[in-house]
């Protein structure tokens, strides 16, 4: 009775929602490789047992797929959800935190594969995987995680493609140029919003921050504990000065001053007055800088030795460093202006001078007993601290990161027997002899030296770039930097630190009179890494400060006098919209048809037209240039040689070769009507 | 209520359509509405600004707006995924009421581009899906119930797709201009009523009939299959029809007026099974209705043209 | 250039050559350039051309000028009512003198046949010229007879509505490659007609261009014409809007696509170049399918004015 035949179908359709199901080809893996993709930047920020049950639950589900292990039951998975968050709840005693959180979604997150087994499943695995994406962040906000999210949308994507297709998987190319395709329109849009998406100033609400402690400079200097100092490459803070760095390689950074000792330790001083207007009398050689923070965790800010004028939000101290209100969690930008020839008013406070001449009651008796001979020796303080600064250079002081741990009288047994250590160790001993002279000294700890990035026309400065130096109080004159380590003969600095990378120190740069006997050599390596910190410094200023301060100040400069929230609002949809209506035009638009010879001939013939001839839709080659050329002869020179080439490798040729396609583009190219 | 708002729905769209042989779909005739996974990614982006709003999270804010953006987007290529399609409504064999019917739509589109994992159904439920690749074609076979006989109009046709990122549902309902031919319900008469069916009239000259064979003629269309001369044909003799004959005696006239007694669709699908039943066992038939009359004959066109008869007797 | 290296091992007509042979067909055929280089690549392509006209417009003396430019032995028919195919193909007659059947062999056979007003010959006897055309040899009582290369054959027909004429049916047109008309001349070529001296006197004085081995060569060179895929594209599209145009009962068939190339190929060859380009394929096409594409009939517009259109709006390929 059915008249027709089974042949008249390409293939048998399928009857229900199959798109339904996830027994498609590639569906469990897609789905597999999309919470692979979120998760795996979080492992590296999980205990390990956390990272360890992610993967087996998911290579549980991988095995499941291949039939190797059957899925879990209902109540076994109930169990295991039950397990996972006891546990977590008992390794962090909390589940609220940010660890924890993260732990427990991870888990959870990796769980819910093993139960999917509808579509609407494979959708809230696919949409929650955006979710735990963002969470990654909460640990680590580099370019590189940058670049990460962007891959691992693509990748999700072609997942989500893969769960939406009839057939599964079908074809790899197809579904990644899809998936390739929508990430690239949704770029441009992405930053419309980004730039126009109203912010907040500050966050909604305060939340529990991370337990693990800064790195970098800490706010004691004992330098008998140290054994070996280990060079971090981690960056403390970027600077770009407004008008060039100031001239000489040497710049001390400043950070924090500490005045107390305990025989052990240098600890700043207890209650420093503030003082709110800068002693400042006159100077010149001012020099403004912006200074990018990496979050230390600590109050204190970095300054440009002699500094005029710092942060307005930051407190100013007596000894001339800066202090914010609450410790730097998230990088920190501020300008500040140094001036060259600051001067500062010499009278120094009954109770500062005695802060700075104090000593611990007893200990290193040789140490004093040497200070006070050099002082019957010499009547001028300068005269002294000189004298101890050439003792350094004459006597057999060696400059080494891997120093012996000095016990009980740490100076003593630095100066008058191990003799080997860094610049900790060389400027509280230098302090420490200064003191027990009856000059008053302290200890400045801060940077010194930096690195600068011609690619971003900043300086670097690393935490292998932290120094300690001292500063000496000479009447009359005031307080002034004292850096013992740059007295150390340059033979006794171990020749494993010349040839180091990460060289620690570079006043050994001064100390030679600008000899550049160190200059490594321009490596590639070096090249690499400044290049790399570029987009890391471009990453922070146009990236992650990007702030409703900076949202502000774009607005001003686009010339929005008033920028309120309503003007956002309208600039954001607006941009989006015409981003979006490009797009889409781009997206129905008829695909220029033709392959490379052709595309070159309609560029050719658009340049014509241009000049006023439009080519017939039944015109030859051939004829429309005759008619070109009959009115415009002094083309001929021009356009015939291209015209012949078209037709030659349209017409005369089967296969038209490479270099001649090519060839014929360059002559459209070159072609000036 | 959603109910409602259904039906609301479908009204319109009837008031709308109008059915026509061919449809191309495009953006006067195509609807997008965000599906259930649309909502659900629309909430995570909206968690994912509030927290990034929350932690001062200038990648999570990152991350939130490349979602908004892939979320506008694919409203663009889900909607190109059924824009440029085109449905013909092919043609339905008939059918015999209750069964379903099967209505052929072939696809094909206008654009260069493949239409992916296409549904196509006459309702959400009861959705066919297809792949079709670049320039080719395909055909669908939409079935539909079937209660009465009579002509069959199509019902609206529905077209949806989610690909390619299920965060849309684009969705056309079309009116397909074909209509399927359905027979009455064959209903078998009990002994007592097939008494009352008439014998062939006072004809006594031989009729064509199959139990005796009578010779070779050549094959004329409208001939039962089950007569060709398969073995002649199998030898590259052409297409023969053996013929046979048999006595007056089993040839038949189905009559509704002999069925005048009982309900009159009841009647027709008593004459429908008569009428099938004569032809399977290779008897003669005719038939009479009121104001038609189908002399006796056999072959599958005979049976057509009997059981059209029956479908549209008024 | 490199790229003409590759392939241009081809003998083309110099441009001198052929401005010779127009010049010299000229000087006997006034005006009629166009229609001349047409005739000579159907030569080339060895098909067999169709003039078609009123008489007295100067076919005979086209179809003489050609065999004297190309030194082609030159025979003429003229088609009646009466003239039986044995009248063309030749006959055994008896000899008595040898006392045997000798065969007698007729017109055709000769390089370049003139068959003039063909369509007055019975629809046997034109049949019978024209599969000795499409055949080229002729079988008679059994013996087959190979007819001389080249072989061309120029038939003219008056337009089929004069009284006394059997239409070529469409089968047999289709084995002519082009159809020309020749037209009135126009008006100066006509003063000078009439001034001048006699057409026959003029047609005394041709003398060979080109020989009967440089033109062999030539035809030999047009199958090696190269025709690439896009020049494909573009006569296909032009063939596919014949078969969708309503003006015509049917389009061209794939033989007449065939032609469509093979006289562009020549016409291709004949100035001076070793492939087809878009203009050859315009220039022959009208030649080639106004008398296989049957009007139908319904038309305001004439089937010249159709195919010219057609042309317009047939897209040359980028």
């Amino acid at each position: 009775m059915r008249g027709y035949q089974a042949r008249d179908f390409q293939a048998s359709p399928v009857t229900g929602d199959p798109l339904l199901s996830l027994d498609r080809p590639g569906v469990i893996p897609a789905l597999l490789l999309s919470q692979l993709v979120v998760l795996l930047p979080l492992l590296f920020y999980l205990p390990s047992w956390i990272s360890f049950t992610v993967c087996a639950v998911l290579m549980w589900r991988l095995l499941a797929a291949r039939q190797v292990l059957p899925l879990p039951p209902r109540w076994l998975l109930v169990l295991l959800t039950l397990a996972a968050a006891t546990a977590v709840f008992l390794y962090f005693g909390t589940i609220s935190g940010r660890e924890a959180g993260v732990s427990l979604v991870a888990i959870m997150f990796s769980l819910k594969l093993l139960e999917a087994r509808h579509y609407r499943d494979a959708l809230l695995i696919i949409s929650v995987s955006f979710f735990v994406m963002v969470t990654g962040f909460l640990f680590n906000q580099s370019w590189l995680m940058g670049a990460y999210l962007l891959a691992a949308v693509f990748v999700i994507l072609a997942c989500l493609v893969v769960v939406n297709s009839l057939r599964g998987l079908t074809g790899l190319k197809s579904m990644m140029q899809m998936s390739g395709t929508v990430l690239l329109l949704a770029i441009p849009l992405m930053m419309v919003l980004f730039v126009f998406f109203p912010r907040l100033p500050g966050p909604l609400w305060r939340l529990p921050t991370g337990q693990s402690a800064g790195s970098g400079i800490s706010d004691q200097i004992a330098p008998g504990d140290i054994a070996s100092l280990h060079l971090s490459d981690e960056v403390a803070f970027r600077v770009s000065f407004d008008d060039g760095a100031p001239p000489g390689n040497g710049q001390y950074w400043r950070g924090l001053v500490m005045t107390d000792f305990d025989g052990l330790a240098w600890r700043p001083g207890r209650d420093e007055a503030v003082i709110s207007a800068p002693p400042v009398v006159a100077g010149e050689g001012l020099v403004n800088y912006e200074v990018t923070l990496e979050p230390h965790r600590q109050r204190w800010l970095f300054l440009l030795e002699k500094p005029l004028t710092g942060p307005p939000a930051a407190r100013r101290y007596g000894d001339l460093t800066w202090q914010t209100l609450r410790p730097v969690r998230e990088k920190l930008k501020y300008r500040a202006s140094s001036i060259n020839s600051l001067v500062t008013d010499p009278a120094i406070s009954p109770g500062e001078l005695e802060r700075n001449l104090a000593l611990p009651g007893s200990g290193n008796d040789r140490a004093r007993n040497w200070a006070r001979d050099l002082r019957s020796r010499h009547d001028n303080d300068q005269e002294l601290v000189e004298e101890i600064l050439s003792t350094i250079n004459r006597e057999e002081f060696y400059y080494t990161l891997q120093p012996p741990v000095l016990e009980e009288d740490i100076i003593d047994s630095f100066w008058f027997g191990s003799r080997r250590g860094f610049c900790e160790h060389y400027a509280s001993a230098l302090a420490f002899l200064v003191r027990a002279a009856g000059i008053p000294a302290r200890l400045v700890a801060g940077y010194q030296g930096g690195e600068y990035n011609p690619y971003g026309d900043y300086w670097i400065f690393r935490q292998s770039d932290a120094h300690a130096w001292t500063e000496v109080y000479l009447a009359g004159k005031g307080w002034r930097r004292v850096d013992p380590t740059a007295a150390i003969a340059p033979f006794r600095v171990e020749q494993d630190l010349l040839t180091d990378q990460n060289r620690r120190d570079h006043w050994l740069d001064d100390m030679i009179g600008g000899q550049d006997l160190l200059e490594l050599p321009e490596g590639v390596w070096q090249k690499l890494r400044l290049s790399l910190d570029t987009i890391d410094a471009y990453w922070d200023r146009w990236v992650l400060s990007f702030d409703n301060e900076t949202q502000n100040g774009l607005l001003r400069a686009l010339g929005f006098e008033q920028p309120d929230l309503r003007l956002l609002i309208w600039l954001m949809c607006g941009g989006f919209l015409l981003v979006l209506g490009v797009a889409g035009i781009g997206l129905f638009r008829r695909r220029p048809e033709g392959d490379a010879i052709a595309r070159s001939y309609r560029v050719f013939c658009r340049k014509l037209a241009k000049s006023g001839f439009e080519k017939q839709l039944a015109e030859g080659p051939a004829d429309f240039v005759r008619r070109v050329i009959a009115e415009r002869p002094e083309l001929a020179g021009r356009i015939v040689p291209v015209n012949r080439l078209y037709i030659r490798l349209r017409y005369q040729t089967e296969a038209a070769r490479p270099e001649d396609i090519r060839r014929l583009r360059e002559q459209v190219r070159q072609l000036n009507l | 209520m959603k109910n409602y708002w259904r039906r609301k729905f479908h009204l319109w769209i009837d008031q709308r359509l109008v059915s026509s042989h061919e449809v191309v779909l495009k953006q006067k005739n195509i609807y997008i509405l965000p599906s259930v996974y649309g909502f659900l990614m629309a909430a995570i982006v909206i968690l994912v600004l509030i927290a990034a709003t929350n932690y001062q999270n200038n990648l999570a804010f990152l991350t939130g707006f490349v979602l908004i953006s892939i979320g506008f987007l694919s409203m663009f290529y889900t909607f190109r995924n059924l824009a440029g399609l085109v449905l013909n409504a092919g043609g339905c064999s008939p059918v015999f009421a209750g069964e379903t019917a099967s209505f052929i739509v072939s696809l094909s589109s206008v654009k260069p581009l493949g239409h992916y994992s296409v549904g196509v159904g006459t309702s959400k439920a009861a959705l066919h899906y297809f792949d079709m690749e670049p320039g080719t074609e395909y055909r669908v076979e939409v079935p539909q119930a079937t209660t009465k006989r009579g002509w069959l109009t199509f019902s609206r046709v529905l077209c949806a797709s989610r690909f390619p990122f299920g965060t849309f549902r684009v969705f056309s309902w079309q009116k397909l201009d074909a209509r399927c031919l359905v027979y009455p319900r064959p209903i078998q008469p009990d002994d007592a009523v097939l008494a009352r069916v008439g014998q062939g009239e006072g004809d006594s000259r031989e009729r064509p009939g199959v139990e005796d064979y009578w010779g070779h003629r050549g094959y004329r269309p409208g001939d039962s299959k089950r007569q060709i001369d398969w073995k002649a044909y199998a030898k590259e003799q052409g297409l023969h029809s053996r013929e046979f004959v048999e006595s007056a005696g089993s040839s038949w006239m189905f009559r509704l007026d002999d069925f005048a007694h009982v309900d009159r669709e009841l009647a027709l699908s008593w004459l429908c099974y008569l009428v099938v039943h004569a032809e399977r066992s290779n008897q003669v038939y005719g038939l009479e209705l009121t104001g038609i009359r189908i002399d006796q004959g056999r072959g599958d066109e005979h049976l057509a043209r009997c059981l059209q008869a029956l479908a549209l007797h008024p | 250039m490199s790229v003409i290296k590759a392939t241009n091992k081809l003998v083309t007509v110099q441009n001198q050559q052929l401005a010779q042979l127009i010049e010299a067909i000229g000087k006997v055929v006034l005006g009629k350039e166009a229609q001349t280089r047409l005739a000579i690549a159907c030569l080339l392509a060895r098909g067999h051309l169709l003039i078609e006209d009123l008489p007295g417009m100067g076919k005979t003396t086209l179809a003489q000028v050609i065999a004297r430019v190309f030194g082609l032995e030159f025979q003429r028919v003229q088609f009646t009512s009466d003239l039986l195919p044995a009248d063309i193909l030749g006959s055994n007659i008896f000899e008595r003198s040898q006392g045997k059947f000798v065969f007698h062999p007729g017109p055709i056979y000769a390089q370049l046949v003139l068959a003039d007003e063909v369509n007055r010959a019975t629809p046997k006897t034109q049949s019978a010229l024209l599969e000795a055309m499409e055949e080229h040899q002729v079988t008679i009582e059994g013996e087959t007879r190979p007819l001389p290369t080249p072989f061309f054959v120029i038939a003219t027909q008056n337009p089929a509505h004069q009284i006394g004429t059997y239409p070529l049916p469409e089968s047999q047109l289709d084995r002519f490659l082009l159809r020309v008309e020749l037209g009135y001349p126009q008006q100066e070529f006509e003063k000078t007609l009439l001034k001048g001296s006699d057409r026959r006197d003029l047609l005394e004085d041709i003398e060979p261009v080109m020989s009967r081995r440089e033109l062999l060569a030539l035809q030999g060179q047009v199958k090696k014409v190269t025709v690439s895929d896009t020049l494909v594209e573009y006569v296909m599209d032009m063939v596919q809007k014949t078969r969708d145009s309503a003006h015509f009962v049917h389009g061209l068939s794939p033989r007449g696509a065939i032609a469509l190339i093979r006289a562009a190929k020549a016409w291709a060859l004949l100035h001076d170049r070793s492939f087809v380009v878009p203009e050859d394929v315009q220039q022959v096409f009208e030649a080639v399918s106004l008398h296989r594409l049957q009007s139908a009939g319904h038309s305001q517009t004439s089937s010249q004015e159709q195919i010219r259109s057609l042309l317009e709006t047939t897209r040359v390929p980028d």
